[in-house]
């Protein structure tokens, strides 16, 4: 298995992976994944399954981060929750259109790096900044691109239409959350953007560039509804948590 | 209970207010640490479909918890309050929560135990107090039951699986022994020793 992080210093910011069973096989990087191109017979099954991973992996996030900060407000701790239960319900849509197309689970490598990035780091402030503020908003992007791109797929374009309104309610969530913590403590900024720079860099190491050139999304419209100001929309080139680069 | 029929007997000596309200945040304890039992084993856990079981079944523990801690303000105490349960209790639970290491030992803590400990609890907790007059802890409970029947059918449904496929998922021939057990109930404490009843009491309130 390749390590997935190339340094000592990032290799310190990861989390164990999480536990998988037997009929999967774990990719380290993008580039040891089945990549086929947009199109190509076995292009949507493969993404279905990358997808139902991912969701996995949100939802292991919220429920380490649950986990892990037993003294945070009330309020948040429902929040996690709440999100591990609609990651878990995206994770069952995803599996349940994979294998209504003759899918089989662990057919191709999946990436645990979603987990691996996230849950490496020690702050609940961190982790709401890369999962939710970051890779989740990332997803509102690739949503939206989903959806306009797939209008001929209905039950795909139902799941989507879903999951969107979800995921725009834990990047709220978080946005909220954050924006008042920077206002009790300033510094908190510097923080932000700390964190956002260590997590790209991981995120580039995972994905390599093969796994990140051509995907820049547009900001998605829904990013307003989901609590970012007009300044940060602009400003946002957020690595996606959908893996991008796999369509 | 019809609005105007006259009340079935009553216990003898009901729990008092801040009693009650003990009990619930004991019973809070119980849920906030499933809640976080399930969402620490929800990464170490491998089999995908018992990952989602989990993911599910901490937001339903999460919400009974939440009702409880509502519901110990309006009986006096600070919103969202709980208390460690008895120190007997505590122990066993601890150790329980030690030896929960496998996925067959997890699910029989929580669908095996924690949830009949839970109906177990109730029923002792109906026998002691006013119905009428502790109507909203009893509408709580309520909707647990309904939210506690559906998690043990669908962690059932999980573990048929599971068990169906033990052979692709890698199980040994002990892991698919203690598969068909997994939902067996278990003994996690008893419910006449599970409140520590450590407040300060008012005058006349009932000891335990």
């Amino acid at each position: 298995v390749t390590p997935a992080i190339s340094t000592d210093t990032q290799r310190e910011h990861l989390a164990s992976l999480p536990l998988r069973d037997k009929r999967f096989s774990v990719a380290r990087r993008w580039v040891e994944c089945n990549n086929l191109p947009p199109g190509a017979p076995g292009d949507i099954e493969e993404f279905l399954h990358r997808q139902m991973n991912e969701e996995v992996n949100s939802l292991e996030c919220s429920a380490k981060s649950l986990a892990d900060f037993p003294d945070s407000d009330w309020e948040m701790q429902l929040f996690l929750a709440r999100q591990s239960w609609d990651e878990s319900r995206h994770a069952v849509a995803f599996r349940l259109l994979y294998e209504s197309r003759d899918g089989v689970l662990g057919a191709t490598p999946i990436l645990n790096f979603q987990y691996e990035i996230i849950s490496g780091f020690t702050t609940l402030l961190e982790r709401l900044i890369i999962q939710n503020r970051s890779f989740e908003a990332g997803g509102l992007d690739a949503i939206e691109r989903g959806i306009d791109e797939n209008a001929s797929d209905p039950d795909l374009i139902q799941l989507y239409d879903s999951q969107l309104a979800d995921e725009i309610l834990h990047v709220r969530f978080a946005n909220d959350w954050i924006r008042r913590h920077c206002a009790k403590k300033p510094v908190t900024v510097l923080t932000l953007g700390r964190t956002y720079a260590a997590a790209v860099r991981l995120f580039n190491d995972v994905m390599g560039p093969e796994g990140v050139a051509g995907v820049a999304a547009a900001p998605a419209l829904s990013r307003v509804e989901a609590g970012f100001t007009q300044a940060e929309i602009e400003a946002s080139a957020p690595p996606s948590r959908d893996g991008s680069g796999s369509r | 209970m019809m609005l105007l029929e006259p009340r079935g007997p009553l216990p003898a000596q009901p729990l008092v207010v801040r009693q009650r309200a003990d009990c619930i945040m004991s019973l809070r304890w119980l849920s906030t640490g499933t809640m976080r039992l399930l969402a620490r084993w929800t990464p170490e856990t491998p089999e995908m479909e018992v990952k989602l079981l989990f993911g599910k079944h901490i937001h339903d523990f999460a919400q009974f918890a939440d009702a409880l801690g509502k519901r110990v303000h309006e009986l006096r105490m600070p919103l969202q309050a709980q208390r460690d349960p008895a120190h007997g209790f505590l122990r066993s639970w601890n150790e329980l929560v030690s030896d929960a290491d496998s996925t067959p030992a997890k699910l029989k803590l929580v669908y095996g135990g924690v949830i009949p400990f839970i109906d177990a609890f109730v029923v002792w907790y109906r026998s002691n107090v006013d119905p009428l007059l502790d109507e909203p802890t009893f509408r709580v409970f309520e909707h647990f039951a309904v939210d506690a029947r559906r998690m043990h059918d669908e962690a059932a449904e999980v573990l048929d699986f599971v068990a169906s496929h033990a052979d692709l998922l890698g199980y040994t021939d002990d892991q698919r022994a203690a598969l068909g057990l997994a939902l067996e109930r278990i003994t996690i404490g008893s419910v006449d020793d599970f409140v520590d009843y450590r407040s300060p009491l008012a005058k006349g309130e009932r000891t335990k």
